[in-house]
């Protein structure tokens, strides 16, 4: 009985030590106590009230005094290491490319390999070496950002591929649909089977619009070649991880008769298994994902996206050092930059003296030779020409650049034009004269995500009906929680 | 031919204590001469990042989550029971955690809701545990290979509540919970992103522990169990009780620094692998620097915790070593330890015939 | 004397551990073709100088001389590429490895056919039938402890250590153990033999040290009396040789313990004890005496709890205790000295305190504590350093705290006193009869008729695992000759 008593007893004292150790920390920390010494009348004066109140100090809501520092110091957090060929690599391109263009005022350093639960005590060494500037690119950090953000109101932070926002915290991101779009196009024409593939990381909104932008323009050439196409996906639940993503392409082309694919996750491994493939006799093509990988897969690589954040990072320290940004601003700062910005570009390689292959040449003449029709204007034309207009078609859109920098702005950017009653000038586009995601689309929601207008408070895998014109907005992009009908979600390994 | 002797030496503990410091010291100054060299800047400057490492409150951080772990595994270790873990408990710890804060109504009640959820924290931890400890005791199964295995199981149950039923609704799909209410978290240090009452509490945990380990008759035959089951048994305390309280407390104080996790640093469950973060890992090397002493383990933990700071330091501005190369220096000084105890067990004798 | 040269020569060696001296200048010298004896008490300092000339410690001060060379042993390695070889009281095999593994390991070659063909060849010169590739953990104590010998005789060495190794060794297969180190001699090696026990060292040794307390004490010539050595290891003081046996009162007519049919398989799932019956009452002092091997052990350990009892009933205090654990039979008050005071009497990690301490249900003192080293004569009676630096004796000897500490209702010991000097044997045995005077039920197992004879109030022999005969009269000492007898030829 002793020995239970004992056992029971260092339980006890381990759940004693946590609550003593709490409250310990609790009294230790400095607390602000206001005291108020309030004599009352008419009672006899002797009689003194105290009234104490102890107030917690934990967000000090300090007022900002700003001046732009004659040189700014900016730093970048990497969720990878910047060798990663992928997303941290990218990110420090950018970076690479504003501390050569400010370099007169700007100092730039980076850390990488920093896990969500490090960023915080990563942002504390920042600002404490004298760092003004921090855009921490996970969006991992989103929450540890917003916090810190409270804590140091002096400071400027931008996060990337998050929402949430603050006076000194905006967001900003470079969006990949349109591009998918584009390889879709292509991947329907060069299809055999019109099954394509795709390999995901998450089934996010951002992932599934990059899914069903893909679909839209596979199914846009396929349907008219008489293939009746499926895009199978298969998600692999992490942003980096090739075994997964070579596995989930293995998957699809034997088990699918997939013969087409494209992926989000941040590595070439999907490229390299294809181009595997083709060395063994089989083709399957593959698009390659957010840097160029073209140089893994020559002879299978289509095209892809590409991302430059340098452009948004430009934007972002000429106008910090201009005094535009300023902590106190920033509540409304949120980038969402598209094709039309050159955020982001189609392709899969940058020549040396930084121009872009749109399309690898092999593929060119095969896309040359493939007829359809503009569904927009039922003008014959081949692929690749349909692919380059619809480019220019997303790309031409000047108005739209000032509208995707501000939150409070994104709502008009669906706005195709607006009539001006100007005799030589009657009417002027803002948006572009293409969007992928217009109606009619019919789609199916996903279980367990009900965020859109289209998919709240209905059942799960209820029936998406997007009439025929209707433009889908920012918001609705944002919040895509539903496959148009012809994608297939094989789901997660 | 000179011969070179390695011989066993027995220094006092203090001289132990200094002598290791000195290596420390004398390996820290190397290491800054060697980065200086490499990278071409001053030693100056690599000596203040140093320091500063060494200084910066924010090694709190690392010591909240570390230090808890490594205590527990350090009893569970010193006991015999391979508790491989630690990063499985840590994970159950944080879900536990997350439980009370989001899915109770406790998790709105002031200062009860971040003492109720490290408690459920703590149980979890010790219930993610337990199976490895039972399969052992009643199956023989070797625990090192169950728990090692389970922490890839905790895992997953992390991904699937992210991915499924505990998905936030306004994550906008993202693997995570939404966040937990304010009144759960436990607030931080202005200025830093640790939280006093954690530490406060972290090394009281250690403190006790220590004098449970060493002062009472259930600690003391707890440490037995490492040299000899029989003999614990034939003191006439149960060793099967005995392995249980030590899985018990190590899963429970894994789960404890999970719970910190949540509450401190995530203020929402996401993957396992992210809340995880390997912590549960550092902490069984931890464990052994401190030598399985709950005391000790303080100062260990301190060591890797300013080596974690040091690694992301490095990098930062007119320093910006690098990832790869402040790696490498991390393990330097990580094997520098390794140094500083074998120069205080052996000494080197170098004789000339 | 003969104008030859030393093999070896050990000079003015000095060694301390923390605070505690191991050696104080010792000075010796073996002779090629010697047999040279180490005597000494517990922790004289015997092992800790064969561990200095096998290079496993390094010496304060002093130094080596080997073949009138100055040589420093940094490791053993280097010991043994002079040809000197260690053979201890415990056997250093690898468990999970052959026997020719273990050899291969040792000479720090490769377990190839030809050291398989040497090897077996000098088993069937020593008369020894183990196959070669059994695993070590198959092998018996005493198979092992051949093996330790002959992996050193193998290479043919000038210098063999025999540290206590034949100490624990069944009279027989000692004799035979003895005999292979003789004729070793007899060709030519250096045999340095340590023991504690006078008789043996006289059969074995040409020549005589002894140790006390690190410092050699006497050194003698054959044909030195057994009566000048023990005055050399134990000084002036005064101890106890003869026992003398009171009357017994037996107060109670039930068993406190009691085995019944008891059928106990050892590794290899033969029965080691087979159908052993068996009753202490309290107040009785039981012994029960055979060639180790027969099963002594195993009793002991199924009646402990640390072996499983394949059949039969073990009662304590008319409480089935067959199934129990170890732990709850400790508690229900039987004590248990194990036989490896290493492996199972003490927990070699823990200070002497923190051992004794685990020992008893109840708070130990201080006072309490320093007054139990002095009376169980620790060496050093520091009690918060680690027992892990006591000699192997000394260890024993916390070990046997657990007897001090409380009354039990049952004493079960296996070989108590195999490690201990002789006045350390003394006390042990002076304690368990004490114990039985007061009350206790003691069940006393051992291969040394000579320490049982005196003290025993009934006595049984074991043999193949069966208690073949008992013996009770108040006259143990005129039965010897047939209880020998019983215990060989059976």
């Amino acid at each position: 009985m002793a020995r239970v008593t004992s056992y029971v007893l260092a339980i006890v004292l381990l759940i004693i030590g946590i609550v003593v150790g709490y409250y310990a920390g609790y009294y230790t920390t400095p607390q602000k106590t206001v005291t108020m010494t309030t004599t009352l009348t008419g009672v006899p004066s002797t009689t003194t009230v105290t009234v104490t109140t102890t107030l917690q100090t934990s967000q000090p809501s300090t007022q900002v005094s700003y001046t732009v520092p004659e040189k700014i110091k900016a730093a970048w957090i990497y969720v990878g290491p910047v060798g990663d060929f992928g997303w941290s690599y990218m990110h420090d391109v950018g970076r690479r490319v504003v501390a050569g263009l400010f370099k007169d005022w700007l100092e730039t350093t980076y850390v990488e390999q920093v896990s969500a639960d490090q960023s915080p005590a990563v942002m504390d060494d920042l600002v404490r070496k004298g760092y003004t500037v921090i855009f921490t690119t996970s969006f991992d950090f989103m929450d540890q950002t917003y916090d810190k953000a409270h804590q140091y109101p002096n400071i400027m932070f931008f996060h990337c591929s998050g929402y949430k926002r603050a006076p000194n915290m905006g967001t900003y991101f470079a969006d990949l649909y349109q591009v998918y779009y584009l390889n879709g196009l292509m991947a329907g024409a060069l299809t055999k089977t019109g099954k394509i593939g795709y390999v995901a990381a998450h089934t996010i909104p951002e992932v599934i619009r990059h899914i069903n932008a893909y679909a839209i323009g596979a199914k846009e050439v396929g349907e008219q070649l008489g293939k009746n196409i499926t895009v199978y996906v298969i998600e692999i639940g992490e942003w980096f991880n090739p075994d997964k993503a070579r596995a989930a392409a293995d998957t699809l082309v034997k088990q699918f008769n997939v013969d087409v694919l494209a992926f989000t996750e941040d590595s070439a491994a999907t490229v390299e298994y294809a181009e595997n493939l083709y060395k063994q006799g089989k083709e399957v093509y593959v698009f390659s994902h957010y840097s160029p990988m073209y140089e893994w897969g020559p002879d299978v690589v289509i095209s892809g996206q590409l991302v430059r954040w340098e452009v948004i990072y430009t934007d972002i320290l000429a106008k910090v050092k201009a005094g535009i940004y300023r902590p106190g601003n920033l509540e409304n700062v949120d980038y969402w930059y598209l094709l039309n910005s050159g955020a982001v570009d189609l392709g899969a390689y940058v020549y040396p003296n930084g121009s872009i292959m749109h399309i690898n040449p092999k593929f060119i003449p095969i896309l040359k030779s493939i007829k359809v029709k503009d569904v927009l204007t039922g003008e014959e034309l081949t692929v690749y020409d349909l692919v380059m207009r619809r480019y220019q078609q997303m790309k031409e859109a000047p108005l739209l650049q000032p509208l995707q920098g501000q939150a409070i702005t994104h709502l008009l950017e669906s706005i195709e034009n607006i009539s001006t009653g100007a005799s030589h000038v009657p009417t002027v586009l803002i948006a572009p004269s293409f969007e992928p995601f217009t109606g009619p689309l019919k789609g199916y929601c996903l279980p367990g995500m009900h965020y859109s207008r289209f998919c709240t408070g209905k059942p799960d895998n209820a029936e998406v009906d997007i009439p025929a014109g209707e433009r889908l907005t920012h918001d609705d992009l944002w919040n895509m929680d539903f496959f148009v009908s012809w994608v297939a979600f094989q789901g997660r390994i | 031919m000179p011969k070179v002797a390695i011989v066993k030496r027995e220094l006092s503990k203090i001289a132990t204590a200094l002598a290791k410091v000195l290596v420390i010291l004398l390996g820290l100054l190397l290491a800054a001469t060697l980065t200086s060299i490499a990278t071409g800047n001053t030693l100056k400057l690599i000596s203040i990042t140093l320091f500063q490492s060494f200084t910066n409150l924010n090694v709190f951080v690392y010591i909240s989550t570390l230090l808890p772990t490594a205590v527990g595994l350090s009893l569970a270790f010193s006991a015999n029971a391979w508790n491989l873990g630690a990063e499985g408990q840590l994970v159950f710890g944080a879900i536990g955690a997350t439980f009370i804060a989001l899915f109770t109504p406790l998790g709105r009640q002031e200062i009860i809701a971040p003492i109720a959820a490290l408690i459920f924290a703590s149980f979890l931890g010790a219930l993610w545990a337990l199976p490895a400890a039972l399969l052992k005791m009643f199956r023989g199964i070797n625990e090192a290979l169950t728990t090692l295995l389970m922490n890839f199981i905790a895992y997953y149950v992390a991904n699937y509540l992210v991915k499924g039923p505990w998905r936030g609704r306004t994550v906008y799909g993202y693997p995570t919970t939404d966040m937990i209410p304010i009144e759960s978290r436990i607030p931080t240090a202005p200025g830093y992103s640790f939280s006093w009452y954690v530490v406060v509490a972290c090394i009281a945990i250690a403190v006790l522990l220590y004098l449970f380990l060493y002062r009472t008759r259930v600690g003391i035959a707890l440490r037995a169990l490492g040299s000899s089951i029989h003999f614990v048994e034939l003191s006439g305390l149960s060793s099967k009780k005995l392995f249980l309280i030590a899985f018990l407390i190590s899963g429970a104080l894994a789960g404890f620094a999970g719970g910190v996790k949540i509450l401190v640093y995530h203020k929402k469950l996401v993957e396992g692998p992210i809340v995880g973060g390997g912590y549960g890992f550092t902490s069984i090397m931890v464990s052994w620097l401190g030598g399985l002493n709950p005391l000790f383990v303080i100062p260990a933990s301190y060591y890797t915790a300013a080596l974690y700071i040091l690694s992301f330091g490095l990098q930062i501005g007119s320093a910006a070593v690098g990832d790869a190369l402040s790696s490498t220096i991390v393990g330097f000084l990580l094997a520098l330890i390794l140094l500083a105890d074998f120069l205080t067990r052996y000494r080197i004798v170098i004789r000339f015939r | 004397m003969m104008m030859r040269k030393p093999f070896i020569e050990v000079v003015e060696i000095y060694k301390k551990f923390g605070d505690v001296i191991a050696l104080n200048g010792v000075s010796l010298e073996i002779y090629p073709g010697e047999i040279l004896a180490v005597l000494g008490e517990n922790g004289s300092g015997k092992s800790t100088l064969a561990k200095i000339l096998y290079g496993l410690y390094f010496p304060d001060k002093g130094y080596i001389k080997v073949d009138d060379v100055v040589t420093v042993f940094s490791s053993p390695a280097e010991a043994k590429n002079r040809g000197i070889f260690l053979v201890s009281q415990r056997p250093q095999l690898v468990d999970d490895m052959s026997v020719l593994e273990n050899v291969a390991l040792f000479l720090n070659t490769s377990p190839s056919r030809d050291l398989k063909k040497k090897l077996e060849v000098t088993l069937r010169d020593l008369g020894m039938a183990i196959d070669v590739d059994r695993g070590v953990y198959t092998l018996s104590y005493t198979e092992k402890q051949f093996i330790d010998l002959v992996k050193a005789l193998i290479t043919q060495p000038r210098l063999l250590i025999v540290d206590e190794a034949a100490t624990y060794l069944p009279r027989e297969l000692k004799l035979k153990f003895l005999d292979i180190i003789k004729k070793f001699a007899a060709r030519g090696g250096s045999v340095m033999y340590i023991t504690h026990k006078i008789l043996e060292a006289i059969e074995m040794g040409d020549r005589f040290i002894v140790l006390r307390k690190g410092d050699v004490v006497g050194v003698f010539e054959k044909g030195v009396d057994v009566t000048t050595i023990r005055r050399a290891m134990f000084g002036s003081e005064e101890y106890l040789t003869t026992f003398k046996r009171s009357p017994k009162k037996i107060t109670h007519e039930s068993f406190a313990l009691s085995v019944e049919n008891l059928i106990v398989f050892d590794e290899h799932g033969k029965p080691s004890v087979n159908d052993v019956s068996l009753n202490v009452r309290s107040g009785e002092l039981i012994s029960i005496v055979g060639i180790a091997g027969n099963g002594q052990k195993e009793l002991g350990e199924a009646i402990a709890g640390l072996r499983k009892a394949a059949r039969g009933r073990i009662m304590l205090n008319d409480n089935e205790i067959t199934h129990a654990p170890a732990s709850e039979r400790i508690k229900k008050g039987l004590i248990y000295v194990p036989e490896d005071p290493f492996r199972e009497g003490v927990a070699m990690g823990l200070t002497v305190a923190e051992n004794v301490k685990l020992f008893s249900q109840s708070k130990v003192s201080r006072e309490l504590l320093d007054a139990l080293i002095k009376k169980l004569d620790v060496n050093p009676s520091n009690p918060f350093i680690n027992v892990a630096k006591l000699s192997g004796g000394n260890i024993q000897k916390v070990s046997l705290a657990r007897l001090l500490l409380t009354t039990p209702k049952v004493v079960v010991a296996y070989s108590p006193t195999r490690m201990l000097d002789e006045r350390s044997k003394t006390l042990t045995l002076s304690i368990l009869q004490r114990l039985a005077e007061s009350g206790s039920a003691v069940l006393l197992l051992s291969e040394d008729i000579e320490e049982v004879l005196h003290i025993s109030t009934r006595l049984g022999v074991m043999v193949s695992g069966k208690i073949v005969r008992f013996f009770e009269t108040p006259d143990l000492e005129s039965c010897r000759e047939d209880i020998e007898k019983v215990m060989v030829h059976a």
